[in-house]
């Protein structure tokens, strides 16, 4: 199964604790991705994301949502992408849930 | 081709209605989407002077409506009380009632609520 999150929330709310219950429980069965746009970009800043690389989880981020709040740099392990790379992504996935 | 539906409850002075249309609208050039305004989500289709303010007003996106697979639904109970008449917004929409929003949601495969 493929499973899609797109995270809009800022990285301190209280969708990061859910979200990574979710991806604890969901990525031995299932390969995830999350997309990270508007205020979501900001995981890009936030420390100890370790959890996730080792699950394997893939991050992807609109760009167009970074460049607008100033973040021009990004770790490896996110890959910049945009909202119509989303829109072809979703057709992918069997399951795609908003955190919002 | 993959249904998405966009359901935006939110005033139009948040960042988020105007990343919602954004979003939506990049999505429908390869899903079906359809787009619900709910609540005070009908406001962002109505002529609220956003230069007038200093913000980003919607105009730019709206006026690319019809060039991506985007159906625009308005929930008539939300523009009754407000007092906005249908030929009121800014766009053509589709007035529909909560019932007909009910089945838009079930047939979508996937459900962004801002």
């Amino acid at each position: 199964m493929r499973v899609l999150f797109v995270v809009t929330s800022n990285p301190f709310s209280k969708d990061f604790l859910t979200l990574k219950m979710l991806v604890k429980a969901l990525a031995p069965k299932a390969e995830v991705s999350v997309f990270f746009s508007g205020n979501g970009t900001y995981y890009i800043q936030r420390p100890g994301l370790e959890f996730f690389r080792e699950l394997g989880v893939k991050f992807l981020f609109c760009a167009h949502s970074a460049h607008q709040r100033g973040i021009l740099t990004h770790p490896e392990f996110f890959e910049s992408s945009s909202t119509y790379n989303l829109s072809k992504l979703s057709t992918n996935f069997d399951k795609i849930l908003v955190f919002n | 081709m993959k249904k998405v539906v966009f359901v935006l409850k939110g005033d139009p002075f948040s960042w988020k209605c105007h990343e919602s249309l954004r979003m939506g609208m990049a999505m429908g050039v390869s899903c079906e989407v359809g787009f619900i305004f709910i609540k005070d989500g009908v406001y962002a289709l109505t002529n609220w002077k956003a230069d007038e303010l200093g913000i980003e007003g919607m105009d730019r996106l709206l006026e690319n409506l019809e060039h991506v697979n985007l159906t625009a639904y308005v929930e008539d109970a939300s523009l009754e009380e407000r007092g906005i008449k249908p030929e009121e917004l800014v766009i053509k929409a589709n007035v529909v009632s909560f019932e007909d929003i009910k089945s838009i949601l079930s047939r979508a495969s996937a459900v962004f609520v801002w």
